[in-house]
């Protein structure tokens, strides 16, 4: 499993509309966000999904200036020990 | 930026740091079985292995957070040739009370003046007098195995930011 | 308690929320801000525990929230620790949460099956139970049932040592089960046993408060029982006159505080001990009334060998080996002529400590008005002559009639969190059964099996294989499937390579080891189970003051770990009483046919007893919910009929829940604080004053016992003692402590504290790495000639808490031939350079 953490820039006049779209995406949260403009999403991404394919899906979404990675983890389930072969 | 985003920070810092979870199972097939020991290190149990350097004592005049309210504080310097004895108690001519303003070192807590009824005493508490039992200073060595305790106001602001803890 | 859980993964994603919050320059959510005003929120269940480290018995309260301990401190309204807690139990709250908990059965295996020489691989319980329980039927088919056998430990719960006793005792018919705490006390229990025919100290912590004095005999207080030596210092430091002697084989921290510190060669304790009884008859202070009242005179056998392997030459040699726990009659004054060879001056000479010294500690003991505190843990317990130690410490406290009252105690410390609780009252020893009966006593079995519901003859009457036997044994394949819990064997104890690694990995055995993280002793093994641990259960340990304390189910364990308890009622569901008993034992019970072991030992009507309506609601308790009855109130219930009416009375179970502990004997819901002394000990009745009812004739024995040699000493090629011991940040091997980053870091990793002299006689410099060596093995560590010790020429001190060195590779299995302790303290190895700090 991967998780990443995103800082957006978005339009301001568009901030909601964005903010609704972004919350609509699977895996997604809006961890805070603020009206003047910003915006951070932690993405997370199971086994099958392309998490590289979310990002660019956030980075080219309308209205939005930028999308800055931040955090990017990948983590075993609940303890390592599955790694187990 | 404030005190609980700092903590935050110095957690994922930490594990962005090369703390992360270990690998508990190693690749290939070993004498233990393939499971592997991050406190001791890839040798074989029947083997000696190398033992690592001796680590310098960390020291600075930094605080360092504390993972709850109760916990008493690490000690930040090295306290290497301090006195604590039938004789004097070093630790206190930079942390008694009536030092601090010269030391700038912090008081010690007022819990530490209350015997063992709970009243309030005039000096610090004989039962508090050996610091060690309760302050330890650190050393550079990095821990093998990374801890996963959250502190209450990581899962609060967790909680408050609509996350459920599922 | 029950809610949810948070995982790495929400740690993670919260982890990456706040970073993308710092690097936004944004401030917190609004909602931070309130955080004060917000009750909800701020609110954290708060419940009791008893600490999960040393035998003190600190009660901690465990601050809960969302399912996770997020904070613990010392609890105030505990007897024992007042607030405080060490720096261990101040960090109690980051123990469970170390990376790589076990979660899941592991097995090895090859090609999808069982296989010695395989890997480890996750499998269901279901198939670790099925592979356990065809080796174990295997075994007990190939060897009878002594071809099983079970290791536990002083950190097992009541609930989970009387269930395993029950388990291989009574389900198994095997006393092969032993605790670790035979590594740690079981000098002790022998030496209760000797002197006054029951165990367990008659005193309790209150005598710190009440004391003159305080005479630390082979325990180092300050990092071992620190709460308890706030309490000693709190006594000294306020009370001027009081004084504080502390005896070791090399200065630690508990010289800080002592009046009187002394440092002897190893093994000659003995000659202080008898020295300083000769110095109270000499001076004509014996309390004459008191031993004539209260004491007989008793002349141990002697030369009785070090517990070696029967082929070794110093066991072959000793001529009082077969009964070492002999002892004839004397006369006072025959003890008199006795100890008379033991004058101060000679007693200087053999122990290395300036005459002056020994007089003033003598003065202590000899003084009427002075009363005194003795304290001893390890040194006197991992001792060859560790028995003896511990009743000639008994001697001086009897020959002055300084016991069983307020501030005059004999206090044996115990190292373990409940080596008392569970090992010692619940019998978890391979001679034992609960409240100090012995399998070899037919009354005993008799009374066990009645209680039980067994037919008369289910109890072996033979001894079982005690932890170095077993060692021993599954070594020569004579054991053959084995299972470990609560412990971390070949890491602790001695000889590894000469017996505990190859014994695990013979491949005649299968070798079962429940842990929560993995250890040394997990990748020995064969199966690994993940254990539940601490406040994920319902639990009760009983420390070194007799005092019983309980806690409930507070978390919930990761994965699909499992407490102790609930593997070992599970597992027995696996056994049909045919498998185990014979057709002799059955036909005397025949209603028992086609049960199974878990139906004839735990639905036995007693342990089922109490309904699950009965749990405390607002908490789990998995193992209840998992068997349908209250599983610790009936096994609680069951087991103190053992002891009530017999001195070692319990409170009824539910008043644990409501109490910081009870010391027993509890008896119409007053607990005990002096034992043997009328008006406090229940049991001795109005007008005797002082009884030592565990003997029949009410006394207690002193014994006449010499200094004998220990098994291994320095010579040219190795020319150092080694002694072994702990650190006051690390529990014992390390693998709860060594995972909470705070405590790794204050001392990472093992090191062998010398003396600067003989480091610089052998050109060695602090930081060195060196080889520390005896005949058995070698570990590599590093020289330290600073620090917390400060060691005699001619000793080194290496911790045993680092699973990289191992240094029970190094040490002696010599054990003290009557309490089958190992010496721990004392063996010969030489140091050699590896390279060089730089």
């Amino acid at each position: 499993m991967e998780i990443a953490s995103l800082v957006i820039h978005v339009r301001p006049e568009r901030f909601e509309e964005v903010r609704e779209a972004i919350g609509a995406l699977p895996g997604t949260e809006i961890a805070a966000s603020d009206p003047r403009g910003k915006i951070v999403v932690t993405v997370e991404a199971g086994p099958g999904d392309r998490l590289g394919e979310r990002l660019t899906e956030l980075s080219v979404m309308p209205n939005v200036i930028s999308a800055t990675l931040v955090y990017h983890a990948t983590a075993t389930q609940d303890s390592s020990i599955e790694g187990a072969a | 930026m404030s005190r609980l985003l700092r903590s935050l920070l110095r957690v994922a810092l930490a594990s962005s740091l090369g703390l992360a979870a270990p690998v508990a199972m190693s690749q290939s097939a070993g004498p233990d079985g393939g499971l592997s020991l991050p406190l001791r290190g890839p040798t074989p149990v029947a083997d000696p292995a190398p033992a690592p350097r001796i680590q310098p004592i960390r020291n600075t005049a930094a605080r360092e957070t504390r993972n709850y309210p109760e916990q008493p504080p690490v000690i930040p310097h090295t306290i290497e040739g301090y006195q604590i004895d039938l004789n004097g108690n070093k630790c206190l001519s930079c942390h008694a009370r009536s030092r601090i303003r010269e030391s700038q070192a912090p008081m010690i807590s007022i819990t530490h003046f209350m015997d063992r009824e709970g009243q309030f005493l005039a000096t610090v508490s004989p039962r508090r007098f050996f610091c060690t039992e309760c302050h330890v200073s650190q050393t550079d060595a990095k821990p093998p195995v990374a801890n996963s305790f959250i502190d209450i106001d990581s899962l609060i602001t967790h909680l408050k930011a609509g996350g459920s803890a599922k | 308690m029950t809610g949810a859980k948070f995982d790495r993964r929400d740690f993670l994603k919260l982890e990456a929320a706040a970073m993308a919050v710092a690097a936004a320059g944004m401030a917190p959510s609004a909602q931070a801000a309130n955080l004060a005003t917000d009750k909800d929120t701020a609110t954290l269940d708060w419940n009791k525990a008893a600490c999960r480290f040393c035998g003190t018995g600190c009660s901690v309260m465990v601050g809960v929230k969302e399912g996770r301990v997020v904070a613990t401190h010392g609890d105030i309204k505990a007897e024992v620790n007042r607030g405080l807690n060490c720096v261990k139990g101040y960090f109690l709250s980051k123990m469970m949460y170390g990376e790589d908990r076990l979660t899941k059965p592991l097995l090895r295996k090859k090609n999808g099956v069982y296989d010695k020489n395989g890997d480890f691989v996750p499998v269901s319980w279901d198939e670790a139970f099925d592979v356990m329980a065809d080796k174990f039927k295997a075994a007990l088919k190939k060897r009878g049932p002594n071809g099983v056998a079970m290791f536990g430990s002083g950190q097992w719960t009541i609930f989970e040592g009387y269930a395993a006793v029950k388990l291989f005792k009574a389900g198994f018919r095997t006393n092969n089960i032993d605790p670790n705490a035979r590594h740690c006390m079981a000098s002790a229990v022998a030496g209760f046993m000797r002197s006054f025919g029951i165990d367990e100290p008659m005193g309790c912590y209150d005598d710190i408060e009440a004391t003159d004095a305080f005479v630390l005999w082979g325990s180092n207080m300050a990092e071992m029982h620190p709460i308890l030596w706030t309490r000693v210092a709190d006594r000294r430091l306020s009370a001027p006159h009081v004084k504080v002697a502390v005896l070791s084989t090399f200065e630690h921290r508990s010289f800080d505080l002592a009046d009187i510190g002394m440092v002897f060669k190893p093994q000659t304790d003995l000659i202080l001990l008898n020295a300083i009884a000769n110095h109270i008859i000499k001076t004509g202070r014996v309390n004459k009334e008191f031993v004539a009242a209260h004491t007989v005179f008793k002349r141990g056998q002697t030369d009785i060998g070090y517990g070696l392997r029967p082929e070794h030459p110093l066991q072959k040699k000793a001529a009082g080996a077969a009964k070492p726990n002999d002892a004839t009659d004397m006369s006072f004054e025959e003890y008199a002529a006795f100890v008379s060879e033991y004058t101060i001056p000679k007693a200087a000479e053999l122990t290395g400590v300036p005459a002056n010294r020994i007089e003033a500690l003598a003065e202590i003991y000899a003084d009427p008005k002075t009363k005194v505190v003795s304290f001893w843990t390890m040194g006197f317990n991992q001792h060859t002559r560790g028995v003896w130690a511990n009743n000639l410490a008994y001697n001086l406290h009897l020959l002055t009639g300084k016991i069983s009252e307020p501030g005059n105690s004999p206090f044996s410390l115990t190292g373990q969190p409940s080596a008392c609780g569970t090992a010692r009252e619940v019998g978890t020893f391979s001679h034992r059964l609960p409240a100090d009966m012995l399998v070899t006593n037919k009354a005993h079995r008799d009374r066990a099996e009645e209680i039980w519901k067994l037919p008369e003859g289910t109890i072996s009457d033979k001894n079982g294989a005690h932890a170095v036997l077993q060692n021993r044994m599954l070594k020569d394949g004579l054991i053959n499937a084995y299972w470990v819990q609560v412990n971390n064997n070949i890491q602790a104890a001695a000889n590894a390579l000469e017996e505990g690694i190859p014994g695990y990995r013979n491949p005649d055995n299968f070798i079962v080891v429940s842990d929560a993280y993995p250890t040394v002793t997990t990748v020995c093994a064969d199966l690994i189970l993940p254990t539940a641990m601490w406040v994920e259960k319902e639990g009760a340990y009983g420390n070194a003051e007799r005092r019983t304390q309980v806690w409930r189910q507070l978390v919930t364990a990761p994965g699909e770990a499992r407490s102790d308890l609930w593997q070992l009622m599970e597992f027995s569901k696996r056994f049909k009483i045919e498998d185990v008993w014979t057709d002799e034992l059955l036909a005397k019970k025949p209603e028992y046919r086609g049960k199974t072991l878990f139906e004839v030992l735990f639905r036995n009507g007693q342990v089922d007893k109490f309904p699950v309506s009965e749990l405390a609601p607002g908490f789990a308790n998995q193992e209840s919910e998992a068997f349908g009855f209250y599983v610790h109130k009936g096994l609680f219930e069951e087991y103190a009929t053992f002891g009530r009416g017999h001195g070692h009375d319990l409170a009824p179970y539910d008043r644990y829940h409501e109490e910081r502990g009870l010391r027993w004997p509890v008896v119409d819901g007053k607990e005990t604080r002096w034992r043997f002394r009328e008006g406090s000990d229940p049991y001795v009745k109005a007008g005797e004053g002082v009884r030592f009812y565990g003997y029949p004739d009410g006394k207690a024995r002193i014994f006449a016992l010499p200094y004998e040699p220990p098994a291994e000493s320095p010579d040219e090629t190795f020319p150092f003692w080694l002694v072994t011991g702990r650190v006051l940040e690390h529990w014992h091997s390390g693998s709860m402590t060594r995972r909470v980053p705070e405590l790794y870091s204050a001392f990472p990793e093992a090191v062998c504290f010398m003396n600067p002299d003989d480091a610089a006689a052998l050109k060695l410099r602090r930081g060195d790495e060196i080889k520390v060596e005896s005949r058995r093995g070698y570990i590599r560590t590093r020289v330290e000639t600073k620090g917390r010790n400060t060691m005699p020429p001619g000793v080194v001190f290496v911790p045993w808490f680092d699973e990289g060195q191992l240094i029970n590779k190094v040490t002696l299995d010599a054990t003290d031939p009557i309490s089958l302790q190992t010496d721990f303290k004392k063996c010969a190895v030489r140091l050699a350079l590896v390279g060089e700090a730089r």
